[in-house]
């Protein structure tokens, strides 16, 4: 999806925290969060996506993370336990609700439901760009 | 009258020939019979032979599973306290060998897990992301006009 549709320039990919799984998840998204603040977002992303056996999911192994991306550990570790970004995480929960999600994974393209496949969803936004291509086009002629 | 005794001649005459053609049916009859029953006889023989050929190769499987199990690491000699300890030390130390080079080529298998993980994260990391603008949670262009957006739990 993303060297179909981002790497070509028709759409951007946002990845928004939808806690389900209680504590545990709420910590995962605010490390995450946290390393974002020191540019390792996505680093984070990763490692939580790719934990099979959940080891980094708690302090200790979020600490561990954030040593191996060599990461300000006494900044992280106060980021994690001050919990700097409930209110961001509460924010997107709440959005989330009123975007009518109540699973995960749940796409959404320009807030409306996407398909439930990567095909379809690549497939819409492709139809979406050259509907707004043709539109834009029939302005300017 | 000569006309008619011709022709009982030559009634009589076919009667004779039909009388001999009729006792020579019978003859062979019991040469199929002998045939017939030494083909079963043979289809028995073949199929006792086959039986037998069948027996031989189950046998002959049995005794190359024997030889497999003999084989077959640490099981064999566990199984068998019974047996000779000369025998069952034979038999233990090649499956020892065996057994070391299944751990050895079990180890990095399991040590392969992390590495697996790690070259995935580094293809989603280079491959994926490589070059593309990424601030935070999102990637791509900021500008762009469609925005996928997905709402996730990693667990």
């Amino acid at each position: 999806m993303i060297e179909e549709v981002v790497r070509t320039g028709l759409a951007r990919y946002e990845y928004r925290h939808f806690i389900i799984f209680g504590a545990v998840s709420q910590f995962a998204a605010m490390a995450t969060e946290c390393a974002g603040d020191q540019g390792a977002w996505w680093e984070f992303h990763d490692a939580y996506l790719l934990d099979a056996q959940a080891r980094s999911f708690t302090r200790a192994g979020a600490i561990e993370l954030a040593r191996d991306e060599g990461l300000d550990l006494a900044r992280f570790t106060q980021c994690i336990d001050d919990e700097e970004h409930r209110e961001r995480l509460l924010q997107m929960q709440i959005q989330a609700r009123a975007d009518g999600v109540s699973g995960t994974p749940t796409f959404r393209i320009n807030g409306a439901p996407a398909a439930r496949s990567l095909s379809g969803i690549i497939d819409q936004v492709q139809a979406a760009a050259e509907a707004a291509e043709t539109a834009e086009n029939s302005e300017g002629g | 009258m000569m006309l008619k005794l011709g022709l009982i001649v030559a009634a009589a005459g076919l009667l004779l020939a039909a009388c001999s053609s009729g006792g020579d049916d019978p003859q062979p009859a019991p040469e199929a019979a002998t045939s017939s029953a030494q083909s079963d006889a043979q289809e028995e023989q073949a199929a006792t032979s086959y039986r037998a050929g069948q027996s031989e190769s189950t046998a002959g499987t049995e005794t190359e599973r024997e030889n497999e199990e003999a084989a077959q690491p640490s099981a064999a000699p566990a199984d068998r306290g019974s047996e000779d300890t000369e025998q069952s030390a034979e038999q233990s130390a090649q499956p020892s060998s065996e057994q070391a080079t299944a751990q050895s080529e079990a180890e990095p298998a399991a040590d392969a897990e992390p590495e697996q993980q790690a070259m995935v994260g580094q293809i989603i990391e280079t491959g994926h992301r490589a070059g593309l603008f990424a601030n935070r949670n999102s990637v791509g262009d900021p500008d762009a006009a469609i925005v996928i957006t997905e709402y996730s739990d990693f667990l």
